[in-house]
């Protein structure tokens, strides 16, 4: 293997990413290249210089500060919409105010449909009752012996 | 199936402990993360909330794919990436600032810890954040080339080529004070 290629796989090789024949190959490599087990080496020391970087250690609070965050998020979510959160007063008034115009509005609509359901009655017991037909009695029926001696009777009367 | 999909699966299905386990299980490296890649400490505990809430609001979502750890390093990476686009649209801190000369002219050998972990980290922001992020999760992390490839949904070769330049990047940034530290 060139030098050139042991170089550009060496990072690879460190970290320990490559198969076993390649991983042979640059092993042998080093074992008789000065120059590349030298890069190999300041390679390795890198590594180590860039991990005394300890990183940090979260704080004791933090679980705490996400589960805060999910409540106020889900109570958010859940509270009313924006037309509800008006201040009580004024809620309390456009409620009574939609109230009365429902409840008048009711009265007005019942008080047109029950003068025109009576009419509507009227007329249709006028027609079913037969009393806007009356001469049609069958001939020799009592109805009509009661209706022509009462009728009689209402022709004599003075 | 490894045992975090299966606790989260069991979160699907209403049990908030398991989401608790799978939370206090990966707080830190998450936190860690962020805070290798923006360098804020608070920033990096309040985005790594965000991180977790994407996981908690997403459970319903949630299919076992692939390795738990995965999904949830997929989520973070793309936090960090959507806070670095923030960030240039707001035009605040850089996260690229270059090591001033001076700063890096004492040897590793006599650096305390603290100096050293600030110079590393002004090294690492100095990577563009294509190579920092697969930088960070195998570094750090400690992920192998085909688990960073599925965090970031790119080839294996495409890690190792990142990881080839980012290395060799701060290598040679760093070689003068790696030769006095011998
Ligand atoms: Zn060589």
């Amino acid at each position: 293997m060139k030098c050139g290629k042991v170089r550009r796989k060496l990072v690879a090789y460190l970290d320990g990413e490559l198969g076993e024949r390649q991983k042979k190959l640059i092993k042998e490599h080093l074992e008789v290249c000065d120059g590349c087990r030298k890069e190999a080496e300041i390679l390795i020391r890198t590594s180590c210089f860039l991990k005394g970087w300890k990183g940090v250690k979260p704080s004791l609070d933090l679980e705490a500060k996400f589960w805060q965050k999910v409540f106020s998020e889900e109570k958010r979510y859940l509270s009313p919409r924006p037309i509800l959160k008006m201040p009580r007063a004024v809620f309390s008034t456009v409620l009574l105010g939609v109230l009365a115009a429902g409840i008048l509005l009711g009265v007005f609509i019942e008080k047109t449909l029950s003068w025109r359901t009576a009419r509507f009655w009227e007329e249709e017991y006028v027609s079913s009752s037969g009393l806007d037909s009356f001469q049609d009695f069958p001939s020799g029926s009592l109805c009509e012996a009661y209706f022509n001696l009462t009728f009689k009777e209402e022709e004599n009367s003075p | 199936m490894d045992i975090d999909a299966e606790l989260m699966l069991r979160f699907k299905q209403g049990d908030v402990s398991s989401f608790e386990k799978l939370m206090r299980k990966y707080k830190e490296q998450v936190v860690n993360i962020i805070y290798r890649f923006i360098g804020d400490r608070d920033e990096a505990e309040d985005l790594a909330i965000e991180v977790f809430l994407k996981v908690y609001k997403s459970a319903k979502a949630y299919r076992a794919e692939a390795k738990f750890s995965t999904y949830l390093y997929r989520i973070t990476v793309n936090l960090c990436i959507n806070e670095l686009k923030r960030r240039k649209r707001h035009k605040s801190v850089s996260l690229n600032n270059p090591v001033a000369s001076k700063e890096l002219s004492s040897p590793v050998s006599i650096l305390e810890q603290r100096e050293r972990e600030a110079l590393v980290k002004k090294m690492i922001d100095t990577l563009p954040p294509t190579q920092r992020i697969p930088l960070i999760l195998q570094v750090y992390e400690g992920l192998s080339y085909k688990e960073i490839s599925k965090v970031l949904g790119c080839s294996v070769k495409g890690v190792e080529r990142r990881l080839y330049r980012a290395k060799t990047a701060l290598r040679k940034k760093l070689e003068p004070y790696l030769r006095s530290q011998k």
